[in-house]
């Protein structure tokens, strides 16, 4: 089956997709915007705390389906596991329009301008892939304002470490009893603060209210629709234009190309399993790290025998996601206030220039806390798992625990892979992704130092016993997966340039977060953002 | 049925060890059990574990106390179960005594501190105790 011819398509319609959807179609290019997924809405979830993106126990509250989506995970002893969307070692991002936009807790972190620097401030660790981004910090900048004010962030001034930027369009999340207690003591500390910037609303704006503060933000679709995703911004700005056209329940199957290997345009299977072929004369990729990956790997063809932008094994390396560390401590006061999402302060002291360690991490008060998540992650040894002392625990210590946590600028290891599983196939009979590999074992060294940052402030915020746990060594993709198709200017160990387009086909782009060189010591959304907002605004500036 | 009646007192007193009832509602009547029965029915969690290792719990303790299991004081229950918990025992188990055991834990668990649509949680008891309070 064959459809009308398309100026571009862009195949997934998260946190970049909806942005490179929305920037071609504004500036009147047709958009064929293709996503997997369903809606995800409030109206369908039923805020299940064993089935979200939270905790996914026994499922999901978004796509993709617990069925014929497998993966393929090696654990860090070689042994291979099939694992089910749900299930730990998948590394799953939400299927469906905004993606993970839709479901996360929005925290709107710029890199820090070393974050694009590692390997010339820090050297390379042996054994590591780390390196510089061939785009710096101020490259970004407008872009990552561009976010702030289109998909919209409140919060407060940058903390002392961060270069000066313009004011977010929204003021801070009000002041928690928390952040008060965290923000004092940072400050008897001598560190530098500032209120966590979120990606949703903290005045009305756009046509849709506040935050409501309730208390399952992170995991969870928003019920006043505050939460500013790609699914209630710029998808709908794409649609509006008349020159999109989504359609959902489509997944991409190949990338195609012409005899001499240049991209020609997509095949996917529609709603109804209908193959269709579409041609366009550019295609932007935004699939998230793995799927992104997996998709080029698929679209090998005899001129491009090892898969698309793949000619150097490149494509899939370098898989990366976040390591998280930190503490917790019990307060002699209640600290609980149920006022979502919950991250309040943050501190950016120990990103960089640290002693001996390379790179850093930040650290921030944690997302209102559904009671299960509390009890899987923060019983302290001592506290048997059951019985009286169990639940005489959980009376005092869910409202008494303060948690202080936070990702670590990943260093990655090209061990840490994606490629395709040699036998296990998805439903529609194409090969599974096949995850391997750990993170740098530098890593580890990181997140102890930080560890102990955690433990340092909330002793200082005045709680009582605090405990955290070290951090081990595992492979790491997540709901942050990034680093799969890298930037570079050398194609021999990179899969985009600097403009984010595949080397050696000038009409394929990538909008994701497999580009990341490294993935910062910062959630990773709003880099995602902006980068898709420069890379959509680069092919139309060469169109 | 999923379970069989003696294995369903058997559950019944297990839970009622996990979560006991004190000031606030125990683990059966907070409706863990219909939450594992629902795992159950939809393959959710091994039947076999389940089975094997309830059948194993009353048969240790008949052989400890001469008891069904849950005839047994509190105590002695505890007793019992921090024994299966760390895989000390005296029968011949066809399951792992320390697996059945924690994941009887973690269910209990998740039942009783869960979203109550899933059966356990009863009317949001569990987080009216720890003062997890929903809003909006």
């Amino acid at each position: 089956m064959s459809s009308p011819r398309y100026d571009s398509i862009v195949v997934g319609a998260g946190a970049g997709g909806g942005i490179a959807a929305c920037v071609l179609a504004e500036a009147g290019k047709s958009v064929l915007l293709l996503e997997k997924g369903d809606f995800i809405t409030y109206a369908d979830e039923p805020r299940d705390h064993l089935r979200n993106h939270r905790l996914s126990t026994y499922g999901h509250n978004t796509g993709p389906s617990l069925v014929g989506n497998p993966r393929v995970y090696v654990d860090p002893d070689g042994v291979e596991r099939v694992v089910r969307p749900h299930e730990g070692g998948y590394s799953a991002i939400a299927s469906g329009v905004g993606s993970g936009t839709a479901v996360y807790g929005g925290m709107a972190w710029r890199f820090h301008p070393l974050d694009f620097e590692m390997a010339s401030t820090y050297g390379v660790p042996p054994g590591s892939s780390l390196a510089d981004w061939p785009i710096s910090y101020d490259d970004l900048a407008p872009f990552y304002e561009r976010v702030e004010w289109e998909i919209g962030v409140a919060g407060g001034p940058p903390a002392s470490k961060m270069p000066p930027r313009r004011e977010y369009p929204m003021p801070r999340m009000p002041e928690t009893k928390k952040g008060r207690w965290l923000a004092d003591a940072a400050n008897r500390l001598g560190w530098s603060t500032q209120a966590v910037p979120i990606l949703a609303n903290s005045v009305d704006r756009a046509g849709r209210p506040a935050c409501s503060h309730c208390q399952h933000c992170v995991g969870f679709a928003c019920p006043v629709d505050a939460k500013n995703g790609t699914q209630n911004t710029v998808v709908p700005r794409a649609l509006a234009s008349g020159n999109c056209k989504l359609e959902i329940g489509a997944a991409a199957t190949s990338v195609t190309t012409d005899s001499t290997g240049r991209v020609t345009g997509v095949t996917y299977l529609n709603s109804y399993g209908v193959q269709v072929e579409v041609t366009s004369e550019i295609v932007v990729l935004a699939c998230g790290a793995v799927e992104t990956a997996r998709l080029l790997l698929l679209s090998a063809s005899p001129a491009n025998p090892r898969g698309i932008g793949n000619a150097y094994d490149m494509v899939g390396r370098n898989l990366q996601g976040h390591v998280y560390t930190g503490a917790t401590g019990i307060m002699p006061e209640q600290a609980y206030d149920g006022i979502g999402p919950g991250p309040n302060i943050a501190t950016l002291e120990f990103n960089h220039g640290n002693e001996g360690i390379v790179g850093g991490g930040m650290l921030c008060d944690e997302f209102v806390a559904m009671p299960l998540h509390f009890l899987l992650n923060d019983r302290p040894a001592w506290i048997p798992s059951w019985g009286k002392a169990h639940k005489d625990w959980m009376r005092m210590a869910y409202r008494h625990a303060l948690q202080v946590r936070g990702p670590i600028h990943e260093i990655p290891s090209s061990a840490s892979r994606v490629t395709l599983s040699s036998d296990i196939k998805d439903s529609n009979g194409l090969p599974v992704a096949r995850l391997s590999g750990t993170t740098h074992r530098e890593s580890l060294k990181i997140a102890e130092f930080m560890r102990r940052k955690a433990e340092i402030w909330l002793k200082e915020a005045g709680a009582r016993e605090i405990w955290s746990f070290p951090t081990t060594l595992g492979l790491s993709a997540g709901q942050h997966q990034a680093g799969t198709c890298r930037m570079g200017h050398d194609r021999t160990n990179s899969v985009v340039d600097e403009s984010c387009r595949v080397h050696g086909h000038d009409n394929l782009f990538i909008a994701d977060g497999s580009v990341h060189v490294t993935n910062g010591g910062f959630n990773p959304v709003l880099t995602i953002m902006a980068l898709a907002f420069r890379t959509s605004e680069g092919i139309l500036n060469r169109w | 049925m999923v379970l069989s009646s003696s294995q369903f007192q058997i559950l019944r007193a297990a839970m009622d060890r996990v979560v006991p009832a004190d000031t606030d509602q125990g683990a059966w009547e907070a409706g863990c059990g219909d939450f594992l029965i629902r795992l159950l029915e939809d393959d959710l969690v091994d039947r076999e574990l389940y089975r094997s290792g309830l059948d194993s719990l009353d048969k240790e303790a008949n052989e400890l106390y001469q008891n069904s299991f849950d005839k047994l004081t509190s105590d002695e229950q505890d007793d019992l179960l921090t024994s299966v918990e760390v895989g000390s025992v005296f029968t011949r188990w066809s399951v792992f005594p320390g697996l059945f055991f924690r994941t009887l834990v973690k269910n209990t668990m998740e039942g009783y501190y869960g979203s109550s649509r899933n059966g356990g949680n009863r009317d949001g008891l569990a987080w009216q105790m720890i003062g997890f309070e929903v809003t909006g």
